[in-house]
């Protein structure tokens, strides 16, 4: 029984650190992928035209 | 309106200050449309004619004035609003940008489908133009306040997401006003109110995500890399102390120099590299030039003032107008030898120096007057930008007639302007080499007269 609680608390410690994990870096994540995506899409379009002066 | 106030943008203890970026980035993104006004210039000509101009139809040039109205306007507001700004903080500061940009694109709408030039001159040039002033200004100083350890890198980070803008907003309005043109309409005041839609929505996210740091916050180690980095602030100064001093001038000159420069290059490039080189470079390969000049003006901003933060501020500058001085005299040389790739090269070197001179300038401001009234200071030198704004297209395309009228061949007559480019940028090397730091003695005076803290 002693042992199973302190299984317990041990999962119950590990997903509270995971919880606290995500927390912080889903927003930063978030972020950064509003911004990034759009300009990788920019950033893509003017690769495919910038390939015609090499052709 | 109170969360929108200071007091409510302050980050808790121990945020991370990686988060601050997007926001900035969110703004920055956004304003950097206007560089990609020009897709519209044609669409704008054609309203009433549909297939070709009819006479009633607003010309080209004329159109280009809603552009340099926004120039204009985006230096005279961050000047006007810089010390506002600072008062109020990021996030109002960036919500009235958002408010500003996209009732110009509303407005500027209204003009378009009631065929009224003022009300688009008055929507996306003048209220548009504020928003591009304010929107400016806004995520960089914040930046500059974040990270006191990499202050190039942090405005290399927001400035290049202006560059950024343009590539966005140039294919998503060509595409929004494909989906949006019908037997009744061009599609352009429907574009403009999508595209105000969007960029309120991207600037909000901004607006609401930016945090400022807490007072007497710093981040951890910094003490020591600042020491490392040789050059900390030397002092604080009030942006109407700072523009009384030779240093706020000098780089005012600096920046008007290098910004009519690159200007004057990028408003030609796809012309100039297809009358350089008649026969081999068509159209559609000198649109790939454009692409590549702009990705290099992009990458400039982050590389060179992320570079600036290592090898300092006065040693950058020297390096963009001595080799930039070099590059650009030898441009007419490079254009007759008939070596398309080392012109294309020479040029490339050229904007990422353009870019990398508009990235720096905020850092160079904290290094003389402090991160206390930066945007301020930033605000009032950005005067600079517009009035470049309008010496680069018009220095370009003057010299380029005037010598086509003397009989010059087409292929000829950009190497007078080159020369001239290099002339400026001569003066900007001057500007550059006399900078030098506040005088110590000068800065303990304006420190306490101020009641500010000198460090």
């Amino acid at each position: 029984m002693t042992v199973d609680r302190a299984t317990e608390n041990r999962t119950q410690a590990s997903t509270a650190a995971g919880d606290q994990h995500a927390r912080e870096w889903l927003p930063l994540i978030l972020a950064w992928l509003v911004v990034l995506v759009p300009s990788a899409w920019g950033v893509w379009q003017v690769v495919r035209k910038s390939t015609a002066l090499f052709r | 309106m109170s969360l929108l106030d200071r007091s409510h943008s302050v980050a808790p203890a121990h945020y991370d200050r990686w988060r601050v970026p997007p926001s900035a980035l969110a703004i920055h993104l956004a304003i950097g449309q206007a560089y990609a006004f020009s897709v519209f210039n044609l669409p704008l000509s054609r309203l009433l004619g549909g297939a070709s101009s009819a006479p009633e139809d607003w010309s080209i040039s004329q159109i280009g004035w809603v552009f340099s109205t926004a120039i204009v306007a985006l230096g005279l507001s961050a000047a006007l609003f810089g010390g506002w700004l600072e008062r109020v903080g990021p996030r109002k500061a960036m919500a009235t940008a958002a408010v500003c940009f996209a009732s110009g694109f509303f407005v500027g709408a209204a003009g378009i489908a009631t065929h009224q030039f003022w009300l688009l001159l008055l929507g996306y040039g003048a209220l548009g133009g504020v928003g591009l002033g304010i929107g400016y200004i806004s995520p960089v100083s914040t930046l500059l306040k974040w990270f006191p350890d990499r202050p190039g890198m942090a405005t290399g980070m927001a400035i290049m997401g202006f560059g950024g803008g343009a590539m966005i907003a140039s294919p998503l309005s060509v595409a929004l006003m494909a989906y949006f043109r019908s037997a009744a309409s061009s599609g352009v005041a429907e574009s403009f109110i999508a595209l105000g839609v969007v960029y309120l929505a991207l600037m909000l996210f901004g607006a609401f995500t930016v945090r400022i740091p807490p007072a007497g916050w710093s981040p951890p180690g910094v003490t020591e890399r600042v020491r490392a980095l040789g050059a900390p602030p030397v002092v604080t100064m009030t942006a109407r102390e700072a523009v009384r001093t030779s240093q706020f001038w000098l780089l005012w000159v600096m920046l008007c120099t290098n910004v009519t420069a690159g200007i004057g290059v990028l408003g030609q490039a796809s012309a100039m590299i297809q009358e350089t080189f008649p026969g081999r470079v068509g159209v559609e390969a000198a649109a790939g030039f454009v692409g590549i000049l702009s990705l290099a003006n992009l990458t400039g901003r982050f590389l060179w003032s992320s570079l600036s933060d290592h090898i300092g501020r006065r040693a950058t500058y020297l390096i963009f107008f001595a080799l930039g001085t070099l590059l650009y005299a030898a441009i007419p040389t490079i254009g007759r030898s008939g070596g398309v790739a080392l012109f294309v090269t020479a040029f490339v070197l050229v904007l990422t120096m353009y870019g990398g001179g508009f990235a720096t300038i905020p850092a160079y401001l904290r290094d003389l007057f402090g991160t206390q009234e930066v945007g301020a200071i930033h605000g009032r030198l950005l005067t600079a930008w517009s009035t470049a704004g309008i010496i680069g297209p018009v220095l370009v395309n003057y010299v380029r007639e005037y010598r086509i009228a003397a009989g010059v061949p087409k292929s000829d007559a950009y190497g007078v302007t080159m020369y001239v480019m290099a002339g400026l940028l001569l003066v900007g090397l001057t500007a550059a080499w006399r900078l030098r730091p506040i005088a110590t003695t000068r800065a303990l005076h304006v420190g306490s007269s101020a009641g500010e803290q000198v460090a």
